[in-house]
């Protein structure tokens, strides 16, 4: 066969592989060129755009688990660059007990009053089953030392257990002790209770909640029983072979079980709370930072809040009054500051209004202080001063309403084949943007100016908050969040 | 290498018509069945993406690849009609020519079957999104949003290892393609029962290749660090590798023996 020289076969495949690679090419650069840089928009509705000078506003708009968009909003200036690598948080995963052991030297007359009863079971599935099979005594018991153990679930199986005193309770309650036979298939125990089970507040039972879940571990325990509440570090957890040395056994009905009695691991008290005075919990923990340190409300008995600042160890450094009163039934919710020497949280229940809370800290005492009245429908996300102090910016996120109406054959058919009797209306509404508001300290009525975030939320999620309404699904999808000042400095540090 | 480049021209000559024909069929069932999912009512409101998943269209598209370096390979399979049966017994010519050149033409359909998956799919964007649209304004009324090629490229996995945006995924990707290049050639040499059972070898790198492609992509995206997922992709790579290596022998031997002439 003669060829052209022109359409030497060579020529027609390399012809090809340049298409086929420009294409690729093409669809690379169309990925760099048509990526939403310009996502973010700042819409100024009322005011002067001076007035945000002295603010820094920083989110970021997630796209997927791992990519998101971050912005600043500096002075008014809008930046924005892409992020593909999201954070890994590094907090330990974490499961507590708290349970009302008989104390080691009643176990015996204990053992005499119990009753006892057969126990056998399996678990597993199929061939995999494990059967277990054992005795179970219950007694009745006033006298119970309250022990709180933390286990670590990242697999390395540490644990550290303290004690919380004894309980003197008005009346008996009923004690468990498990014995099993073949071995530690299930773990044996000797009598206790589940601190959960005792509802009432009344008996001096000690709460113990996690603050903190990163290393090391802050734990906040709840005065009673005598004792006043206070902070407390996990500076030492133990191993399971540690543990299991640690331990002594004792003898229930015969049978040597390891005692709930011991404690260990290593705990220190870093903060001890005064008589009377107790934490007021809140949403939102992780936010509760400030400077390199972190910060708790407590309550006095009188009613009196006070703010306290600790340092990175949780040690305090510092006590405020604050002039403003809260009741047993409202909510704190712990805001991401805009400054690492301010402070905001806001205060709701019931009703349909709210306060918001604003506080700049200098060497450690209150510089200055905000309280502003919000509606419950429009809680702030963030709120923090300009660096001058003389204004106030709030933050809280606008919504836009998505509506459909499905027949009733197909919701039927959506909605776990419940047949519908008439068409469905669906309502979805999505986060599409941030509202910006700032006022004068002076004026907290009116503010200055008003200006909108725009997310120029991509349709891909608007169909999806749409969907979930046509799937009955509770699908809630938090894209946008504003970034904390403690963790931009985190951030430039490491 | 104007030798090897010659070759690869012819070889390209002789696969074209099977090429194309493969390509062909492949853009024809995609099509079709995107086309029929949209019009599905079960399935109003998923989109492009998702269709393309449902359609099971991610794990024929490493089966498809799987075709194509067979058809590379049968280039050399011409009753004699190739310019290399009779070069290479007349000619000054090294015998390394001829996988090097198979290697070349099967990266080479590699990179174009790619582009043509890339066309298919932008083409399929407006009529499917056209067809899905129209299925849920018959069953649904109110505001319908609607959506874009990129989102869809973003939300498709099989976008995500085509068109990389990172170094270390271009690396895997090339990487990926140059496994199945090289088990190709080594297809292309052997010769009789030997070929079928690099043919099979080949069909174990490319499955698993594809299988350690996707649990690096799914490692890098989830910023996972559980040492379990790790030892799973460094078995998949050796699982990948190891008919590679076999291959390779017994594709030196069929050249030592020149068994393809």
């Amino acid at each position: 066969m003669k060829w052209n020289k022109l359409a030497r076969p060579y020529r027609a495949c390399l012809g090809t592989l340049a298409a086929g690679v420009a294409l690729l090419l093409c669809g690379q650069a169309c990925l760099y060129m048509a990526y939403p840089r310009q996502a973010v928009t700042l819409q100024l509705k009322t005011g002067n755009d001076k007035e945000l000078e002295g603010f820094t506003l920083e989110g970021s708009w997630g796209q997927t688990a791992s990519a998101a968009m971050e912005f600043t909003l500096s002075d008014g200036v809008l930046n924005q660059h892409p992020n593909l690598q999201s954070k890994q948080e590094d907090a330990l995963s974490l499961m507590d007990q708290s349970l009302l052991c008989v104390p080691d030297e009643e176990l015996a007359s204990m053992d005499q009053q119990a009753e006892g009863g057969y126990v056998s079971g399996m678990y597993g599935a199929f061939f995999l089953h494990t059967s277990y099979e054992g005795m179970k005594y219950t007694a009745q018991a006033r006298r119970l030392n309250q022990m709180y153990t933390l286990n670590t679930l990242d697999g390395s199986n540490r644990s550290v257990r303290f004690g919380l005193g004894q309980v003197q309770l008005p009346q008996a309650v009923t004690v468990t002790a498990e014995l099993y036979k073949n071995g530690r298939a299930r773990a044996s125990y000797p009598y206790l209770m589940n601190a959960a089970e005792l509802e009432n507040a009344d008996l001096g039972i000690r709460e113990v909640t996690i603050l903190d879940a990163e290393d090391p571990v802050g734990l906040y325990v709840s005065p009673g029983n005598g004792e006043n509440g206070g902070i407390y570090l996990v500076r030492e957890f133990c191993t399971a072979e540690e543990v299991a040395k640690v331990v002594p056994d004792v003898t229930v009905q015969g049978v040597a079980v390891p005692s709930e009695n011991q404690p260990y691991g290593t705990v220190e008290a870093v903060c001890p709370l005064d008589a009377g005075e107790s934490l007021i919990p809140c949403d939102n923990w992780g936010d509760a930072r400030i400077e390199d340190g972190h910060w708790i409300l407590t309550r006095q008995e009188t009613g009196k809040i006070n703010l306290l600042l600790l340092d990175k160890e949780w040690k305090p450094v510092g006590k405020c009054p604050l002039n403003i009163s809260m009741n047993e039934y409202q909510s704190v919710t712990v805001l991401p500051s805009l400054r690492t020497d301010e402070i905001a949280f806001t205060v709701v229940d019931q009703s349909t209004t709210g306060q918001i809370v604003v506080l700049r800290i200098n060497q450690n005492t209150i510089e200055a202080q905000s309280i502003m009245d919000f509606l419950a429908t429009s809680a702030p996300i963030a709120a923090g001063y300009s660096a001058d102090g003389t204004r106030l910016m709030t933050v809280t996120e606008s919504r836009q309403s998505l509506m459909a109406t499905l027949p009733a054959e197909v919701s039927g058919y959506y909605n776990g084949g419940a047949e519908l009797p008439s068409d469905l209306s669906v309502l979805s509404s999505a986060v599409t943007g941030w509202d910006i508001q700032v006022y004068n300290t002076q004026d907290l009525q009116r503010p200055t100016l008003s200006a909108c975030l725009d997310f120029g939320v991509s349709q891909r999620w608007r169909q999806e908050l749409w969907l979930s309404g046509i799937y009955g699904g509770e699908r809630r999808i938090s894209l946008y969040r504003v970034t904390a000042a403690w963790e931009q400095a985190g951030e430039a540090t490491a | 290498m104007k030798r090897v480049m010659k070759l690869v021209g012819w070889h390209w000559h002789f696969v074209r018509f099977p090429f194309a024909l493969l390509c062909g069929i492949y853009g024809v069932q995609q099509i079709l069945l995107l086309l029929l999912s949209a019009s599905n009512t079960d399935k109003i409101g998923v989109k492009l993406a998702d269709l393309f998943m449902n359609c099971g269209q991610f794990p024929l598209f490493f089966f498809v690849l799987y075709l194509v370096l067979l058809v590379s390979a049968s280039a050399n399979q011409n009753r004699g009609r190739s310019h290399t049966t009779y070069t290479l017994y007349t000619m000054p010519f090294s015998r390394m020519v001829l996988p090097v050149a198979q290697m070349f033409l099967c990266l080479a359909l590699l990179v174009i079957f790619a582009a043509w998956q890339v066309l298919l799919y932008a083409a399929a964007f407006v009529p499917v999104s056209m067809l899905s649209a129209g299925t849920m304004a018959g069953v649904v009324s109110g505001n319908i949003p609607t959506g874009n090629l990129l989102d869809e490229i973003n939300a498709n996995p099989l976008f995500q290892l085509l068109l990389p945006v990172r170094l270390g995924s271009w690396l895997w990707l090339v990487g990926f393609f140059l496994l199945l290049s090289v088990q190709s050639a080594c297809v292309a040499v052997c010769h009789g029962f030997r070929r079928i059972a690099a043919m099979f070898a080949a069909m174990i790198t490319a499955g698993v290749g594809a299988g350690a492609l996707y649990l690096r992509y799914l490692i890098a995206t989830d910023h996972t660090e559980e040492s379990g997922v790790f030892l799973l992709l460094a078995f998949l790579l050796a699982a990948a590798i190891l008919p590679l290596i076999l291959n390779l022998v017994s594709a030196a031997w069929a050249l030592y023996r020149s068994e393809t002439l």
